[in-house]
């Protein structure tokens, strides 16, 4: 393979040894990446503090022989200069960034996966629309990029249709299927997320939108709290893993609501 | 290594596991240790032991200490009104070699971290918080790295510190003394530009 250059997200960073690190970053054509940065602790002068997460970097990548591919310079496109010193931002970010990195097989091309990633970090540093309702943007395109999204238009088991279903309404986590509430009781053992018509609605809305179109909508909270719990459970889920920073944001959402802020984080 | 007798050969292996030294260096401090006198050796040996049954986290700004409150934290000449937050020992060492800061330490051990699971409960928070209470402190100083995770730790601190009665700041960053600017990144050259001073 000979050396290449190419647009990167730095999505992880693993100290090895004393001064290098395993880096994976997310590229277009190369998709996800891992990568051997020699020095990167300590050579301020190569990668002049590029290599923080979640970056956006024009990356060198040169063959291993045989190894892990090595990074021979990084310079900083786009340092997203506001994210990194906010840190509802970050735990966003790195939240999406966890997704992306469990989600994401080795080696194959993600082009609409990078353009995702791109583009929800940059609208989240310009604050081009409110980070909540960025973070159910950023889960439901990523969803349907994985293949798992969900089937909200009828319900599962007698296909009455979402407009026509009973108020109370349900998502079965295991096939992302609406189920009705005619059809709850009896539905079996797998596990029902309960969700309401309004935010089913609003999912199916977001999911056709880009983030141009979506920063105009306004979500009320409670519909934007209820999606957001729904893809948080429904993500990580079909990803077979809870991202640790999860934890972070459930933490600083209920600080939020001790201290009866009005801002919400995402 | 097969050269050397057992004893030796274990010497070589303990001190490899030691940051920084190979087997050749290794070897050559084990050598070094079977010329010196006896009385050194052991003053060594016995040393080691001494840190593994003395050294302790000063229950107070949980920096390193042989007693329970470290001499920083007891010591009448500090300015006890002042507060420096770091993220760990090493900082704080660095922080007083400079010789630039009189008041004491609060050592948080680490740094918000989501992805590796480091949350506020990991680290020396709720004792920062407790200690401002207490009273006496007029200015907190966050000395956290200026990398991203030092970056977003300060601001979470100082939202937490937002009413109290303490003056919070934060450390200045900007070019390097004896820097070279070409090489010093761009979110650093903006910030030195825009905390620029007057001369003269
Ligand atoms: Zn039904
Ligand atoms: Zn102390």
């Amino acid at each position: 393979m000979p050396d290449f250059s190419t647009p990167a997200i730095m999505l992880r960073r693993i100290p090895y040894g004393d001064h290098a690190r395993i880096l994976t970053l997310l590229t277009p054509d190369h998709g996800k990446i891992s990568v051997f940065a020699r020095s990167a602790r300590k050579d301020c002068r190569r990668f002049s503090g590029a290599l923080e997460p979640f970056r956006i970097l024009h990356a060198v990548i040169g063959d291993g022989r045989g190894r892990l591919a090595v990074l021979k310079e990084a310079r900083t496109s786009d340092p997203l200069e506001a994210l990194r010193s906010d840190f509802r931002s970050a735990a966003l970010a790195s939240y999406w960034c966890e997704l992306v990195l469990s989600g994401t097989e080795e080696g194959a091309p993600q082009p609409d996966g990078y353009r995702l990633l791109h583009g929800a970090l940059t609208a989240l540093d310009r604050r081009h629309m409110a980070p909540a309702a960025l973070n159910i943007l950023f889960q439901l395109h990523f969803a349907r990029l994985s293949g798992f999204f969900p089937a909200l238009t009828r319900c599962r088991s007698c296909g009455v249709a979402l407009d026509a279903a009973p108020d109370a309404v349900a998502v079965d986590i295991a096939s992302g299927a609406m189920v009705c509430g005619r059809c709850f009781s009896g539905y079996g053992t797998h596990p029902l997320h309960s969700l309401s018509k309004g935010a089913m609605k609003a999912l199916l809305w977001l999911a056709a939108a880009d983030i141009q179109t979506a920063g105009r909508i306004r979500l009320n909270p409670g519909t934007r709290d209820a999606c957001t719990r729904f893809l948080e459970a429904f993500i990580p889920y079909h990803l077979g893993r809870r991202p640790r920073s999860l934890d972070f944001l459930t933490h600083i959402r209920s600080r939020k609501k001790e201290e009866g802020r009005i801002c919400h984080v995402g | 290594m097969r050269c050397y007798p057992p004893s030796i050969r274990r010497l070589i292996q303990h001190l490899q596991t030691l940051p920084g030294i190979g087997e050749k260096t290794a070897e050559r401090l084990a050598m070094h240790l079977v010329r010196v006198e006896k009385k050194d050796a052991e003053a060594l040996a016995f040393s080691i032991l001494n840190v593994k049954e003395k050294v302790r986290l000063c229950s107070r700004c949980f920096g390193l200490s042989d007693t329970d409150v470290c001499d920083i934290c007891t010591s009448p000449t500090r300015d006890a009104g002042l507060l420096c937050v770091v993220e760990n020992v090493s900082e704080m060492i660095a922080i007083e070699r400079s010789g630039a800061f009189h008041g004491r330490y609060h050592i948080l051990q680490g740094v918000l971290s989501p992805m590796d699971g480091v949350g506020p409960d990991d680290l020396r928070i709720h004792e920062l918080l407790e200690r401002v209470a207490e009273g006496g402190i007029r200015e907190v100083i966050l000395a956290t790295n200026t990398h991203m995770e030092g970056e977003s730790t300060a601001m979470y601190l100082s939202e937490l510190l937002e009413n109290r009665p303490v003056k919070v700041t934060r450390i200045a960053s900007g070019v390097p003394l004896g820097g070279d600017l070409r090489y010093v990144d761009q979110l650093t050259l903006k910030r030195a530009m825009e905390t620029r001073y007057a001369l003269g």
